[in-house]
């Protein structure tokens, strides 16, 4: 893990697609809650893959450089409109107690790291 | 109840209704915007309505407790000069406004030259000023009239944006055009943050820029979706090879339709070799390609925020792997990194390939990258 990254940005826009072409092209509204989750489980796992004391890895920014949000796209229930997702590192205890790192998602990334504004904003 | 110390204005006054306006506005309530330093007024559909909720409230503040004024809308110069008559202490001016070039678009009275030194005498705490360029509009001369104007008056001056809003017969135009009758001392004598935004800077046979802005002293430049870029880039290179030079924050953000796009990449390779201070390095380069790996890690000691990006998703657009692994091994203050992802299938023998083939903190990245581009199985 690298021992002073506080965030990381990711700046091409994701891609989802099926194997299966009955279920055509990944759409942002349709499958909004699919997509919510999709990023939701990426965030855990890069979160995941930079744990301990050590990381100091906070920030989790998917924001296209190319960045030009529709806004037909409906938000998800974090606040979110693909292709933007945001999520700052925490954590969690389970069903059995154990402490485990979870991404949070953030509605509102620069006012809860205004210092990072530009870094995360900048397109 | 002690009052709450709103500091922060912003706004798009969109659906404003009579009530609460009122509420805002009412000298009963003076609590809500006797303590605000800062107000953006935000990006909306524009109508002249909203502009006047804008000027109500500026007129609401007490006097002297702005310091910073942003708008994403272009401002009238009404509103401009309702605001400077009673903020005088503003230290921070982002607006779009024909205020540099009064009486060309919409004459009036109050759009006159005669009102020139009054608004340039109305900026004397101004230290960040972002100025439209209509080349279109007013001629070169007015341009460099009035940024004469403005660096005589607001002395204070270190961080300055110039956009230049191109139109049907000045897409040709260039920075170094505009400011090629310019024989006096340098502008902005204080500049230490240029930042160029949408604008061809300079061709080959004309005059350098360099002559007009001291960039010498430049601590950070940003040059966004801009042509026309080497001249600035080698006279950079130039001092550098000379002196060691102050600029610590460089973000160059590449047009898609650039003219020598392999010499200017070039030119900022150069530029990097002979900078070795760098802690914000921002390069976007679309299609054009990427800098050389030994170019960046040449700043590898002091670099805090790295972002290499080409903004699209296509299979091979990203730095080379290797490449940014050694990059991320070698910037050990990099506190803020931003990368275009590979793609990845999500297939187990991609997954652990990718574990064995690579080393070090981007291969960990990368690992779990599988899911940027996820393949179901549905």
């Amino acid at each position: 893990m690298h021992p002073t990254l506080r965030a990381f940005r990711i700046l091409n826009p994701p891609k989802v697609s099926f194997d299966d072409d009955d279920y055509g092209e990944c759409n942002p509204n349709e499958h909004r809650a699919f997509c919510q989750i999709l990023m939701q489980d990426y965030a855990n796992k890069i979160f995941r893959h930079m744990p301990g004391p050590a990381s100091k890895l906070k920030v989790l920014s998917i924001k296209p450089i190319t960045d030009e949000t529709d806004e037909e796209v409906a938000r998800d229930v974090n606040g979110h409109q693909w292709p933007v997702y945001n999520y700052v590192r925490g954590r969690l205890f389970d069903a059995t107690g154990t402490s485990v790192i979870v991404a949070h998602p953030s509605k509102y990334i620069t006012l809860d790291f205004p210092g990072m504004a530009f870094f995360l904003q900048h397109i | 109840m002690a009052p709450m110390l709103w500091e922060r204005f912003k706004a798009d006054f969109r659906d404003v209704t009579p009530r609460l306006l009122a509420t805002l506005l009412h000298p009963s309530q003076p609590g809500i915007l006797s303590h605000v330093r800062e107000i953006s007024f935000i990006k909306s559909p524009h109508s002249t309505t909203e502009e006047e909720h804008l000027r109500s409230v500026i007129s609401a503040i007490p006097q002297d407790r702005i310091r910073r004024f942003a708008s994403e809308h272009k401002v009238s110069t009404l509103t401009l000069q309702v605001l400077l008559r009673s903020q005088h202490k503003i230290d921070c001016l982002h607006v779009l406004s024909d205020f540099t070039t009064p009486g060309l678009s919409k004459p009036s009275h109050i759009d006159s030259q005669e009102q020139d030194a009054w608004t340039g005498s109305s900026l004397p705490e101004v230290s960040e000023l972002l100025l439209d360029i209509q080349p279109r509009k007013s001629s070169y001369e007015r341009i460099l009239q009035d940024l004469r104007t403005i660096s005589r008056y607001s002395p204070k001056i270190k961080c300055l944006t110039l956009e230049m809003v191109s139109s049907e017969g000045s897409e040709g135009t260039t920075l170094s055009e505009v400011l090629r009758q310019d024989e006096e001392p340098c502008l902005f004598p204080n500049l230490t943050f240029l930042r160029l935004f949408d604008m061809n800077i300079a061709a080959k046979e004309n005059k350098s820029i360099c002559d007009s802005f001291d960039v010498s002293r430049l601590k950070c430049l940003e040059l966004s979706h801009c042509n026309r870029l080497i001249p600035l880039l080698e006279h950079l290179t130039s001092i550098y090879t000379r002196d060691t030079g102050d600029l610590i924050s460089l973000i160059i953000l590449l047009p898609t339709e650039l003219q020598e796009p392999k010499n200017t990449i070039k030119a900022i390779d150069d530029l990097l070799m002979v900078c070795s201070k760098l802690r914000c390095l921002w390069l976007e380069f679309l299609q054009h390609g990427f800098v050389a790996k030994t170019s960046v890690l040449a700043h590898c000691q002091t670099l805090q925020t790295l972002t290499i990006g080409n903004g699209n998703s296509d299979l091979d657009s990203h730095f080379p792997v290797a490449d940014m692994t050694e990059l991320i091994g070698a910037c050990t203050k990099l506190r803020m990194l931003g990368v275009n992802m590979p793609v990845v299938r999500a297939q187990m023998d991609a997954f652990s390939d990718m574990s064995m083939n690579m080393n070090g903190e981007f291969a960990e990245i990368l690992v779990i990258s599988y899911l940027h581009y996820l393949i179901f199985s549905l």
